[in-house]
């Protein structure tokens, strides 16, 4: 396993899986790990500095930052999560249809990606907003309706490399049905691929959901969300600057963390780079 | 013996559709293959010997069709099947080895997997007595320790191995008919020898028709009973391999064999100093 990376690069991917590790508890755990209800308005207690009860003080409506932040992990990790999810259903059943049925049907399911390709993936989510409503639900509809069409020609060129496999010959000259072929034979490496992919993306992803949140689009204000404790900061960033550093920081390092996997993942799902390396 | 051949071709034409219309590439060929007998079919690179194959089994890429003919397995018609139905058909009336064994298997799967999915490909059951039958075909192949090739991951075999264990799964549903694509493309000549004597001696053993396509005319010398010479998808000669050999009628036969014979002289005189008097003897 990735037994040929250099000790800094196995130090970061550590580091890395500690923070997912860290943030995944964190997610999970959130009414144990916050000290405080990150929607608790108290003003009489609003941007302390940090201090007992509150490590990280609180902002402008008195709430408790570390508790949001906690809170906040939630949110982003779990929105990634169903977007990412989203995304691979929808791609996977497009792609592989296309790829393998091949024809007009190919030619149809590609001109509806095309489609989809053509518009600016942040205009296009907003304007999906635009039509949906604002809310969280319809911030992960919006960005993986934007997405789908990336991985769905992906999975659909790997497809039909796969499929002239000549393993793919001798599985049909064996008498192995189409359907077979294609759970057995096509969609472990596709997923292998996808895996990958959706690993470097997830970071991506998370900015647009911050991004969109920012511009007041996403999750709307009560709710914990690092896009929306940045966009409530922005009239302290001279006076409070902590208030808009530590969401930005939390933003920064989960993308970083999420990007680093990805081409050990690689290493560790390609079958001949895993027992050529045992 | 059975009354019918295990395999009759006849008038096989397949044909490329594009935009610009279509492109026959295989002309009317028409084949038998009794029980118990090896046809050849040789012809350069592109003559259509690998499509015909194909045709057969009905397994044409996309843009191909059969235009014209008719399969007979066992006497069966299958050029009239459903591709589901036809499906039955191959792994149980007709098995096919390919070249190039090592690109057969799917490195994700273990040899035992991929005998697994022959079995149930063919909706039979999967426990019991299904690794006894994996491990007397790969014996018959001449592995001595079959549990241990049904745990190894292809790509920790070599070619040789590869084509024997692929010639097993050919084998695992018995039957009558082997067509085999180039089995001794890509392998050393060792293990070309190898393979060359296990199709030989499971021809014997167990009465298998075979269709063996090459371009190596001294692997039609050393295993087929009749040979069909193939050029420009069409078959221009044919007859048993000694008559053909001996005297061949079209001047292309001719000239396949000339060649082949130049090459092995050369090879004799630039190489017999170096290596003895045993040179050269091993391939005819």
């Amino acid at each position: 396993m990735s037994c040929e990376g250099s000790p800094v690069r196995r130090g970061l991917l550590v580091a890395a899986l500690v923070v997912i590790g860290a943030l995944a508890a964190a997610a999970l755990l959130a009414p144990w790990v916050a000290p405080h209800d990150p929607t608790a308005i108290d003003l009489a207690r609003k941007l302390q500095p940090p201090g007992k009860g509150c490590f990280l003080g609180t902002d402008h409506l008195g709430r408790d930052l570390w508790s949001r932040l906690v809170y906040g992990a939630r949110v982003s990790i779990g929105t990634v999560v169903a977007i990412v999810a989203l995304i691979l259903v929808l791609s996977l059943a497009v792609g592989c249809t296309a790829g393998y049925a091949g024809g007009w049907v190919d030619a149809l399911l590609m001109r509806a990606c095309d489609l989809f390709l053509t518009f600016p993936t942040f205009i296009l989510a907003m304007f999906l907003i635009g039509v949906l409503g604002t809310g969280l639900v319809n911030v992960i509809l919006a960005i993986a309706f934007t997405h789908w069409a990336w991985y769905a020609r992906i999975v659909r060129a790997l497809v039909l490399t796969l499929k002239q496999r000549n393993y793919v010959l001798a599985a049909r000259v064996a008498g192995t049905s189409r359907g077979r072929i294609l759970i057995r034979h096509i969609l472990p490496p596709v997923l292998a691929q996808l895996a990958i992919l959706a690993t470097l993306d997830i970071g991506h992803m998370m900015l647009h959901v911050s991004g969109l949140s920012f511009l007041g689009l996403g999750v709307q204000p009560p709710t914990p969300e690092w896009g929306v404790m940045i966009n409530d900061a922005r009239q302290y960033v001279w006076t409070q600057p902590a208030l808009i550093l530590y969401p930005g920081l939390m933003i920064f390092l989960t993308v970083m963390a999420f990007n680093i996997p990805g081409d050990h993942l690689r290493d560790v799902l390609d079958p001949v780079v895993r027992t050529q390396g045992a | 013996m059975t009354a019918h051949p295990v395999l009759r071709v006849t008038e096989l034409e397949i044909a490329a559709f594009g935009p610009h219309g279509s492109l026959p590439l295989v002309r009317g060929v028409s084949l038998s293959v009794l029980a118990n007998r090896v046809v050849g079919l040789i012809g350069e690179s592109g003559c259509g010997k690998s499509l015909t194959c194909l045709g057969i089994l009905g397994l044409l890429p996309g843009n191909l069709r059969r235009t014209r003919g008719e399969v007979f397995l066992r006497g069966e018609a299958v050029h009239t099947l459903a591709p589901d139905a036809m499906r039955r058909h191959c792994g149980r009336s007709v098995a096919m080895i390919l070249q190039n064994p090592m690109s057969c298997f799917d490195a994700v799967h273990t040899i035992g997997r991929h005998f697994r999915e022959t079995v149930a490909s063919h909706g039979l059951q999967t426990n019991g007595g299904f690794r006894d039958r994996a491990r007397s075909a790969l014996h018959e192949v001449g592995f001595d320790e079959p549990d241990a090739i049904l745990g190894l991951y292809p790509f920790q075999m070599s070619g040789g191995m590869l084509q024997r264990v692929m010639i097993a799964l050919a084998l695992l549903l018995e039957p009558p008919l082997l067509i085999a694509d180039e089995p001794t493309t890509d392998l050393d000549a060792v293990a070309q020898a190898t393979i060359l004597d296990l199709l030989a001696s499971l021809r014997k053993r167990r009465g298998l028709g075979v269709l063996l396509v090459t371009h190596d005319l001294s692997v039609i010398a050393r295993l087929a009973d009749e040979v069909a010479v193939m050029r420009e998808g069409a078959i221009i000669e044919r007859g048993p391999v000694t008559a053909v050999f001996a005297a061949p009628r079209e001047s292309y036969t001719a000239s396949l064999l000339r060649a082949h014979h130049r090459l092995d002289r050369d090879y004799r005189t630039h190489l017999g100093a170096w290596l003895g008097p045993a040179a050269g003897t091993e391939s005819a």
